[in-house]
């Protein structure tokens, strides 16, 4: 409780993250009530009104519609949902695999943790994108395996990372002290090492949530992932390309939407990660 | 005591903003050094002794500190009003400072010559211009370099070359401790602040290097102010003692005069606390430092103190005179206030003397004053 | 009468009777590989902890005293098998500890403990005090919910801090109280033995006192053994019954506290002792005359042929060179690894 206390003031202190955070709560409200809140629900299944088509923005439409006249204001407010759960999705993923491989690599090491670091290093040698393209182009292009796709990319960076923090952890005393106790390597990894390795874990995570949204509209983009109509925003981008200088607003619009999620998750991975820096060296 | 003092240090109140609200750290921190003379700091840990080292060399801060009230007095002028420029300066050429940790006060990406070399030519200059640089790369260093070799010898280092060409992770902890010593002392300055020189180090290497300490400081005249929490250790290097609990000077004295008969129930607490070779351990003192955000009104010492009386919470227990240049603050005895501030405040109704020991001759379970100096005898 | 030779380090538990031993380490070896090249192929051994032999009596304290590098440390993590020792024998309450398997190991871990010396560091900075203090419970699965934080709340008196301390975390502590938590955290399985591997090192004197009071009420009501490790000569005449002089891995004098403290007989402990920095005329007294260790401690690697400490001794003479000293018997309880007592 002190310390959640604590760690409030503190972030509430920097006016980044604060602005980060709030950034990132609209996303989210959006991403919940777009139901309530698209003036077009109908925009996302996709139902053309031909005549009101590639119409600018306007009073009608805030965001203009596109080429089957949809409304893309409605569109964007529905696509914040695809890119948040691909977030989460993605992370959990990512997260569920490479840590507890970082964790045991790193602690138990010897053999098993040269073997998973090395494995680890194959994954990291591709880059994600084009880990993910190749998984995705094996498979039938939808959201789902999309977002498994980039998992498969993600995963090896929490096990490096993670691999790193336990191994200077590993050396502490209180981890000697665990064992001196007769704790077994579960055990030390996961109730003695995991606890003290959660802060960079966490400053990457958010950090990851906008990055990880850009790769899943790369994809979409180049077609692998959301099937039309689904309103996700690289999907809108790509259907804009060849009209940026005409009807600009199809593109522009979901690319802001990006750019300002990615932002805000980037502020607020930075304001967290001061917040841990203080934390450590305060004590 | 008052005319030929190198460095004053009058009333000096430190706070720190924390997120906890602000720390009085330092509450009205008296101490003053002679030409010549070295004073020991002693005091615990979170006691404000370093905080009082950096605050005399213009190292704290601001934010989170800040200095509210008090002097710095060098050679007679106030080094609060200077600016960080200026003082920046003075801490290059005057004062000096040897830090705690040798393993981590050198550069370990260069040479000990370079380090000693980079003192020599620019003695604290923050910014170089393009001429002077240039002048630099173009002039000979040799005369600099001599004056380092020497100065490492001086500090008895048997292969100054060697060394002088060495990085800090070849030599071993004694050795980056003199060389420490040869820095601080390059410029030869007036005033030198040792902080727990000794601490990461071996008690027959820690040895040699008070000794070596000594010597440097007789025979350049240098004022040492010596911050220790260890009490053998003030005793030996020290010609006046002062003592420092939670942010205030509780006792000053010569040295033989506090070691024999020291006053304030914490000192006395203290030196009963260190484990002796003739006689049993004593049993501490309970308790823990107060709440600096939340500090005591009057005495700060007395949650702790078995001889706390209500007035102790109620007056300030300014410092007193007991004898000669002995001071307490401590309401178990009476005498002239030492600051002219405390005066009008003085109370003798807060007297709640006298104190239990002060029918024995002296302070120690013997009761006898040492007959050796700080310097001990034996075999030199 | 000529001097006793033991010769053998392993003799020297004879100075306590065998029907007393709690503790028995015999010829006790911890060495370090030096790998260098390629292929890290090992070129040397450091020997950390070089044939350490002593026994310790039942409620008592055995001080291992010696500067920084000397292998104190290292002693004591092998003798609880921490760190596995290269060579020797350690039975602790009738146990071959050397001999038991990891899971035997394990099971008897319960009966002797560490009190580590930084007592920052030796406490989780992310748990609670009593989830740190219920560790030990856990892991060996004894005693409910209810009954540990019974225990806790029992432990926590017995070490003196208030009840609220439960709930807390570390970095709100001071020090003395962090090592209060890190004894709790050693004693609450019962153990018979406890190496305190210098508790009181990082703490201020004053704050020592009250800790050393703490293991002496504490070793007075269980019946506890100490092995009391430390670079503090004072400190260690005042806990200990028994002590033993550590340089470069081998013990050089061992025997009875009064005796090795009144008579040191080695030049190395009466280096040491001479140059403790004394506050009364009786401790400066009671010091041995100056003696002056001269130079450095030589590298672990290379050590000196012959005493290893002769590089350094005043009073080095010829047989020194030659090979490694024996122990001799220089008091009733008192034996030295020095030519000098030939």
């Amino acid at each position: 409780m002190e310390q959640a206390k604590r760690a409030y003031r503190r972030l509430s202190g920097n006016t980044l993250s604060v602005v980060g955070i709030g950034m990132i709560l609209t996303i989210v409200f959006v991403a919940i009530f777009a139901p309530v809140i698209a003036p077009y629900p109908d925009a996302v299944t996709g139902e053309p009104h031909f005549d009101e088509k590639t119409e600018s923005p306007s009073a009608d439409h805030l965001m203009g519609t596109d080429r089957l006249g949809r409304d893309i204001f409605s569109r964007i407010l529905y696509g914040a949902r695809i890119s948040i759960l691909m977030g989460i999705v993605v992370l959990s993923i990512a997260i569920g695999i490479g840590v507890p491989l970082g964790l045991v690599a790193g602690y138990v090491g010897g053999w098993p943790g040269t073997v998973i670091m090395r494995i680890t290093d194959v994954f990291l040698a591709v880059p994600p994108i084009i880990l993910a393209l190749a998984v995705a182009a094996l498979v039938e292009p939808t959201l789902w395996n999309a977002m498994i796709a980039i998992s498969f990319a993600w995963w090896p960076w929490y096990t490096r990372l993670v691999n790193g923090e336990v191994v200077s952890v590993k050396e502490e005393e209180f981890i000697e002290a665990s064992e001196s106790m007769g704790a077994g390597w579960l055990r030390v990894s996961f109730k003695e090492v995991l606890p003290n390795v959660i802060a960079p874990i966490t400053v990457k995570a958010s950090l990851d949530m906008g990055f990880v949204i850009l790769v899943g509209a790369a994809l979409s983009f180049l077609g692998l992932g959301a099937t039309p109509p689904t309103p996700s925003w690289g999907a809108m981008i790509a259907q804009g390309r060849d009209y940026v200088t005409s009807f600009w607003w199809m593109s522009t619009f979901p690319g802001l939407a990006i750019s300002f999620t990615v932002l805000g998750f980037n502020l607020l991975g930075d304001g967290l990660r001061d917040l841990f820096d203080v934390d450590v060296t305060r004590y | 005591m008052m005319g030929d003092s190198l460095l004053e240090v009058s009333n000096l109140h430190v706070e720190f903003a924390t997120e906890e609200g602000v720390a009085q750290v330092l509450n009205g921190v008296d101490l003053s050094i002679e030409r010549g003379e070295t004073l020991a700091l002693v005091g615990e840990t979170g006691c404000g002794k370093s905080v009082t080292a950096k605050a005399i060399l213009g190292l704290l801060s601001e934010p989170p500190a800040r200095i509210p009230a008090g002097e710095i007095r060098y050679k007679g002028q106030d080094l609060l009003e200077l600016s960080p420029a200026q003082r920046h300066q003075k801490r290059g050429r005057e004062m000096s400072m040897i830090m705690q940790d040798p393993m981590t006060s050198l550069n370990p990406v260069l040479t000990v010559g370079d380090q000693m070399m980079d003192v020599l030519k620019w003695q604290g200059k923050t910014r170089l211009g393009a001429t002077e640089w240039l002048r630099d790369k173009l002039s000979s260093d040799a005369h600099y370099r001599d004056q380092a070799i020497e100065m490492l010898a001086e500090v008895q280092i048997s292969a100054p070359d060697r060394v002088f060409s060495s990085y800090p992770v070849e030599l071993s902890g004694g050795m980056r401790q003199r060389v420490l010593i040869a820095i601080a002392m390059l410029l030869e300055p007036e005033f030198l602040v040792a902080d727990e020189p000794g601490t990461a180090l071996d008690v027959t290497t820690e040895d040699k290097i008070l000794e070596l300490l000594e010597d440097l400081s007789a025979e350049h005249d240098t004022s040492v102010l010596y911050i220790t929490h260890d009490l053998g250790i003030a005793k030996k290097v020290s010609d006046h003692v002062s003592v420092m609990y939670a942010g205030e000077i509780v006792e000053s004295a010569p040295t033989e005069v506090l070691f024999s008969r020291p006053q304030h129930p914490y000192t006395r607490g203290l030196l009963d606390s260190i484990p002796r070779l003739s006689s049993a351990i004593g049993s501490g003192i309970p308790g823990e430092l107060p709440d600096y955000t939340d500090p005591p009104a009057a005495c700060r010492f007395a949650d702790r103190c078995a001889h706390a009386e209500p007035t102790c919470t109620e007056v300030f227990p300014y410092p007193r005179y007991v004898e000669g240049e002995h001071a307490v603050g401590c309401h178990l005895y009476h005498g002239d206030p030492v600051h002219a501030r405390h005066v009008d405040s003085a109370d003798s109704a807060a007297y709640i003397g006298p104190a239990p020991w002060a029918s024995e001759s002296g302070g120690n379970p013997a009761g006898e004053t040492p007959a050796d100096g700080p310097s001990t005898g034996g075999d030199q | 009468m000529a001097a006793e030779m033991h010769p053998e380090s392993g003799d020297l538990v004879s100075l306590v009777p065998a029907a007393d031993r709690a503790v028995t380490i015999r010829n006790l070896r911890k060495y370090f590989p030096v790998r260098e090249g390629v292929l890290q192929r090992k070129v040397a051994d450091i020997r950390a902890v070089d044939d350490v032999s002593f026994a310790i009596p039942e409620g008592e304290t055995f001080g291992l005293v010696g500067e920084s590098g000397c292998g104190k440390t290292t002693a004591g993590k092998s003798i609880l098998r921490i760190q596995e020792p290269t060579a020797g024998e350690v039975i602790v309450d009738g146990t071959n500890v050397t001999d038991l398997s990891r899971s035997e190991l394990r099971a008897f871990r319960r009966k002797m403990q560490m009190v580590f010396q930084d007592p920052t560091s030796s406490l989780n900075p992310r748990k609670r005090v009593r989830s740190i203090i219920t560790d030990p419970m856990e892991i060996h699965d004894i005693g409910t919910e209810e009954s540990r934080r019974e225990r806790v709340a029992e432990l926590l008196e017995i070490v003196g801090l208030p009840q609220e301390y439960m709930y807390t975390y570390p970095n709100a502590l001071s020090g003395g109280q962090k090592q209060r938590v890190g004894i709790a955290r050693a004693v609450s399985l019962n153990p018979d033995f406890l190496v305190l591997d210098e508790p009181t090192s990082a703490l201020d004197v004053s704050v020592q006192a009250r800790i050393v009071d703490l293991f002496e009420d504490l070793q007075e009501t269980f019946d506890l053994t100490y092995l009391f490790i430390s670079h503090d000569l004072s400190l260690i005449r005042n806990v200990a019954d028994w002590i033993g002089v550590m340089y470069l891995g081998k013990i050089v004098e061992i025997g009875r506290a009064e005796s090795v403290f009144r008579e040191p007989q080695h030049p190395y402990t009466q280096a040491l002792l001479s140059a403790i920095a004394t506050l009364d005329p009786e401790d400066e007294a009671i010091k041995p005359e100056r003696v002056r260790a001269e130079g450095e401690v030589p590298d672990p690697r290379n050590k000196p042929t012959g005493c290893d400490f002769r590089t350094r001794c005043p009073k080095e003479f010829g047989t020194c060179s030659s090979e490694d000293p024996p122990y001799y018997r220089v008091g009733e309880e008192h034996f030295a690894t020095c030519y000098l007592h030939e």
